[in-house]
């Protein structure tokens, strides 16, 4: 260490005698430079980014380091996500709490047990335990016996995924199943590409946001959006709360029930075709379905619509009329907020056909798509993936072809929504996860009795999470952002390469490196390098090595400010029009009918409705009346806090500050009709049961709904949701079931 | 001669607590101590209403109330209008943090840290600090050195700014001409506010516009306790848990906007 005295000693001797230190306080200058005060060792500076969040890629850091500790983190300048959030900078909290698993563990009582029994055990030892089970279950019943999960963070996918069709099994899912898949599937049904939309540019004139906050789910980008409007962009916000992203942007805010976004879509539909704002040419050339669509959307009136979605008819009007006439308008839309819905996949594609509808579609300043992409799939490449070569060999052994074929048919990653039902049935014995948690999912403990009754299940995690962990055979150490490499930060056409910038806590690996340790151990060597220290680095070259750029590692190792491959010119624009959306080349989009689709082909072939037909939620005031007159609060669940990602964090003090009990937020009329004060312990009940929450009051939720955040583990509120899936593409209704609300 | 001041624009401002956790990791702030804060503001009912995010900190006044009462001279402001505390003169008497009219002073009185038992990294030198009052220092560790203190490095709405008041071409100086903020009087910080939201939900008794075309401060009560709430520092932190706004003093003009 090279220090005189140690600060530990010093804090133990203060604690001793902490009577001394009254009367005569620490000596201690300041300001000086505190971070060199008196230490020998020098302080450098490495560069990283943040894995705290869903968000990819990632936020940029800058670590201060002493004696291989880091001491500091902030944002990192000239990085394109930056600056950190709350979340970003709690990351070296993360890195340095006490509690987090440093080595292999393996449970030593039956599973059932309240106690598991962890105990330590080496990485030869896990890996031959884990090897063993595997190849069994492939023996004996089959590898696509075996399913392969990432969770959050979301950089451990390409790994996991080599993994498990090099194993042979085609079920590899992730936690994007449950939500981002919601947005990029619908709008590829539509458009024959995956989008989430665009943030405004110069040329924009108006911005709409549906059902996202930005302010709190991608905080980096959000000074974005307050310079656009400073510039003069105008904002269109949907959503049922008064977000930051409402109070900071919206010119028009069209505040909604939960679960009613299809209607609100359609309504905008029927203005804009009612007034003939559409954009003829595109329409006429570039569309399939417009008539059906036409005729369908007559009935969604701004006075019907607002009975529907209780936003005032006039403002339909007046936000349909700006997105159609002030173009070029562009979209952003969101991972869960339209997702969450027993309707989920038919509003979302009413959504997406607005952009279409008035032309924005890959335009500048609108919706655009990327002109000379590099091949980057899920942070690797298809090959890296084996996408290309193994996948379609096993792709008949997927598990969730009969319950979703409409996803199965467009999407390689499976649909992990119905892991119960593939359990009971036989069809998974067993798991490798990396991240992941259980309370993730609607009804949760039915998924921990699923995991309990795998034949063996392992995670790789930064914790041991005993509500999902206990249920399993063994969790492994990970290393975090600091510690660790892969995967790759793709920044458009600029790459960064991450290296470790301290050693990793215990014995925790990458999930990188876990998942080629796994595949080593399976037999796999050549596929995955032999494993060992150096295989993370082998992966990386072998995804660059796939890239359709030329790019070494040494390349980006000489270029830690990001390594720019230029393009061969400028950006291109309406590029169905030049044959640069199809994989044949030919003019059109990548969809069954080579056009937009306002009547989707795929899912009138799997016996869906064509057009995105609105359907209220399968629970409501409107479809069941009396259960609302029991519970009637709409359940509105999931919505971002801008400290804590889903079920993670939560144990982190600089953050947990903020939140440190489960809160459920109402309206006061709400409340006071439940003679309920902010601060009171509340039940909040479902016909599904209830959990117990703090009662949080607030004018920025609408009466009549709840919100209410996840991933509690002293109080899940996903124990009490409907378990309802979109039928189309499976998502669950996490935002629209009916609850009620106490005094505990 | 320098004048460093502080601006929040509150029309930015999403409540991210990006600026709190910042402010805790650069000063290694032991648990229950924030330099900052961040107050969730509230007025309008559905279909109206609005939420709003106010920081607070050390208001590093002109003539600090705290230096006045300390009997050490630990606390001193100094050339460039920051005011600090030199934690060697510092006995812990804790009378500034009575005085201070903004409760934004800390008196380490535990011997606590983030994760009972262990000293982080990042806490190693901050653990020197007990028996000490602790406040922000607009991170004059950093500000000597040319860079921003770590709650505006890292915010992520860039709705705060920090700079030289006097110096007109400062980027603080701009803004606060181009829009219209409001300064707190006899104090460094700078507010841009909505045009919907009551400027007496700022933490002042007396506010005057920074540029001269605005209206005069309104007179209220410019000495003494200012029309701070009792407990509106610890309040942030508290309030964001169930998610209310601070409560407050009625105002002069007695508004119907009370956030309680």
């Amino acid at each position: 260490m090279g220090r005189k005295v140690s600060r530990r000693d010093f804090l133990k001797g203060s604690a001793a005698a902490g009577a001394t230190l009254v009367a005569q306080p620490w000596s201690f200058v300041f300001p000086e430079n505190v971070l060199a005060a008196d230490s020998d060792a020098p302080v450098t500076y490495g560069y990283s980014f943040c894995d705290m969040c869903n968000t990819v890629p990632k936020c940029g850091v800058k670590a201060t380091i002493q004696d291989n500790k880091i001491i500091k983190v902030e944002s990192r300048e000239n990085y394109p996500n930056s600056p950190l959030c709350s979340k970003g900078i709690a990351s070296l909290q993360e890195l340095y709490d006490p509690h987090r698993l440093l080595y292999p563990m393996k449970r030593t009582t039956p599973k059932g047990s309240s106690d598991p029994g962890w105990e330590r055990i080496t990485w030869d030892e896990a890996l031959k335990t884990i090897a063993e089970n595997l190849n069994k279950i492939k023996k004996e019943y089959g590898a696509e016996k075996v399913m392969f999960y990432a969770g959050d963070p979301k950089e451990g996918r390409p790994a996991i995924r080599r993994l498990a069709y090099t194993f042979g099994s085609p079920n590899y899912g992730c936690e994007s199943s449950t939500c981002a898949k919601a947005p990029q599937l619908t709008t590829q049904i539509v458009y024959g590409r995956p989008t989430m939309g665009s943030a405004p540019s110069d040329k924009t004139k108006v911005c709409l946001i549906w059902s996202s906050n930005p302010a709190h789910s991608g905080p980096y980008g959000f000074h974005k959006l307050l310079a656009s409007k400073e510039k003069g962009v105008k904002f269109i916000v949907v959503d049922p709360k008064v977000t930051p992203t409402v109070s900071s942007l919206a010119d028009i805010h069209l505040q909604l029930r939960p679960g009613s976004d299809g209607a609100l879509a359609l309504g905008f539909a029927h203005v804009i075709i009612r007034d003939g704002l559409y954009d003829k040419e595109f329409v006429e050339n570039w569309t399939h379905g417009f008539e059906e669509y036409a005729e369908y959307v007559k009935e969604f009136t701004p006075e019907k619509v607002e009975e529907i979605t209780r936003v005032p008819a006039s403002l339909i009007e007046e936000a349909a009329i700006l997105w159609a006439t002030d173009r070029p308008s562009t979209w952003i839309g969101s991972a869960c907020g339209t997702a969450h819905s027993s309707n989920s996949h038919n509003n979302h594609r009413a959504i997406v056909s607005l952009i279409g509808l008035v032309g924005n579609y890959d335009v500048e300043g609108a919706v655009t798509m990327p002109t000379e992409s590099i091949s980057f799939n899920d942070s690797a490449t298809t090959a890296f993936l084996r996408e290309a070569d193994l996948f379609p060999k096993i792709k008949d052994k997927r598990v969730d072809t009969d319950y979703f074929p409409v996803w199965a048919e467009i999407e390689n990653t499976i649909q992990a929504n119905r892991l119960v039902e593939y359990v009971d049935t036989g069809a998974i014995r067993a798991m490798v996860m990396v991240g992941g948690n259980a309370m993730m999912w609607p009804q949760s403990q039915l998924y921990q009795k699923a995991i309990e009754k795998m034949d063996f299940s392992v995670a790789a995690d930064y914790y041991i999470r005993p509500w999902t962990h206990n249920f399993m055979d063994m969790v492994l150490p990970a290393a975090m952002c600091y510690e660790r490499m892969a995967a790759l930060g793709n920044f458009g056409r600029t790459i960064y390469l991450r290296e470790p910038i301290v050693e990793p806590a215990g014995e925790a690996r990458s999930d990188w490196r876990t998942c080629f340790e796994i595949g080593n151990a399976l037999g796999f060597t050549k596929e995955f390098w032999g494993g060992g220290e150096k295989c993370e680095e082998e992966g990386i070259k072998e995804v660059l090595r796939t890239l359709n750029v030329p790019v070494t590692i040494d390349d980006l190792r000489a270029h830690p400010e990001g390594f720019n491959i230029p393009t061969e010119g400028p950006p291109k624009f309406k590029k169905y029009e030049l044959g640069l959306l199809r994989k044949d080349g030919k003019p059109g989009f990548q969809t069954p009918s080579g056009k937009m689709e306002f009547t989707s082909s795929l899912c009138e072939k799997h016996g869906f409705d064509a057009l995105p037909v609105y359907k209220e939620p399968l629970e409501s005031p409107v479809t069941t009346p009396d259960l609302a007159k029991e519970y009637p609060l709409i359940l509105n669940t999931g919505a971002r806090l801008p400290f804590y990602t889903h079920s993670k964090l939560r144990d982190l003090p600089w953050l947990n500050q903020f939140m440190p009990e489960p809160v459920v937020f109402l309206n006061p009329k709400d409340a006071e009709e439940r003679g309920l004060k902010k601060g009171d312990s509340v039940e909040i009940s479902t016909q599904h049961g209830s959990v117990i929450m703090t009662a949080g009051i607030t004018n920025i939720v609408m009466p009549g709904v709840i919100d209410v955040y996840h991933g509690w583990a002293k109080a899940n509120i996903n124990l009490i949701v409907p378990r309802h899936f979109d039928p189309i593409l499976g998502f669950p209704a996490f935002k629209e079931g009916l609850c009620q609300v106490k005094k505990a | 001669m320098a004048k460093l001041a502080m601006l929040f624009d509150l029309t930015k401002c999403a409540g991210c607590y990006g600026c709190v956790v910042a402010c805790k990791m650069q000063n290694g702030t032991r648990p229950g101590i924030n330099y900052n804060a961040v107050n969730v503001l509230e007025w309008g009912e559905y279909p109206k209403a609005n939420q709003k995010f106010l920081s607070t900190l050390c208001m590093h006044c002109e003539n600090p109330a705290c230096v006045e009462i300390c009997p050490t001279g630990a606390s001193y402001k100094t050339e460039n209008g920051t005011v600090l505390v030199d934690y060697e003169k510092c006995i812990g008497c804790g009378l500034c943090v009575n005085e201070c009219p903004y409760e934004q002073r800390h008196l380490v009185e535990d011997d606590i840290t983030s994760f009972p038992g262990v000293v982080a990294p990042y806490e190693e030198e901050s653990v020197k600090r007990l028996k000490v009052v602790e406040k922000c220092t607009f991170c004059n560790e950093r500000i000597s050195e040319g860079l921003k203190p770590a709650c505006v490095h890292n915010c992520p709405g860039k709705c705060r700014i920090f700079g030289d008041v006097e110096d007109p071409e400062s980027e603080i100086s701009k803004y606060i001409a181009s829009h219209n903020a409001i300064n707190i009087e006899g104090t460094s910080i700078y507010y841009v506010i909505p045009e919907n939201m009551d400027r007496d939900l700022l933490p002042l008794a007396a506010v005057m516009s920074a540029s001269a075309s605005a209206k005069p401060a309104e007179s209220k009560s410019s000495v003494g306790k200012y029309a701070v709430p009792a407990g509106i520092a610890v309040a942030g932190v508290a309030a964001v848990a169930v998610g209310v706004g601070i409560s407050r003093k009625k105002s002069s003009k007695g508004g119907d906007n009370d956030n309680e």
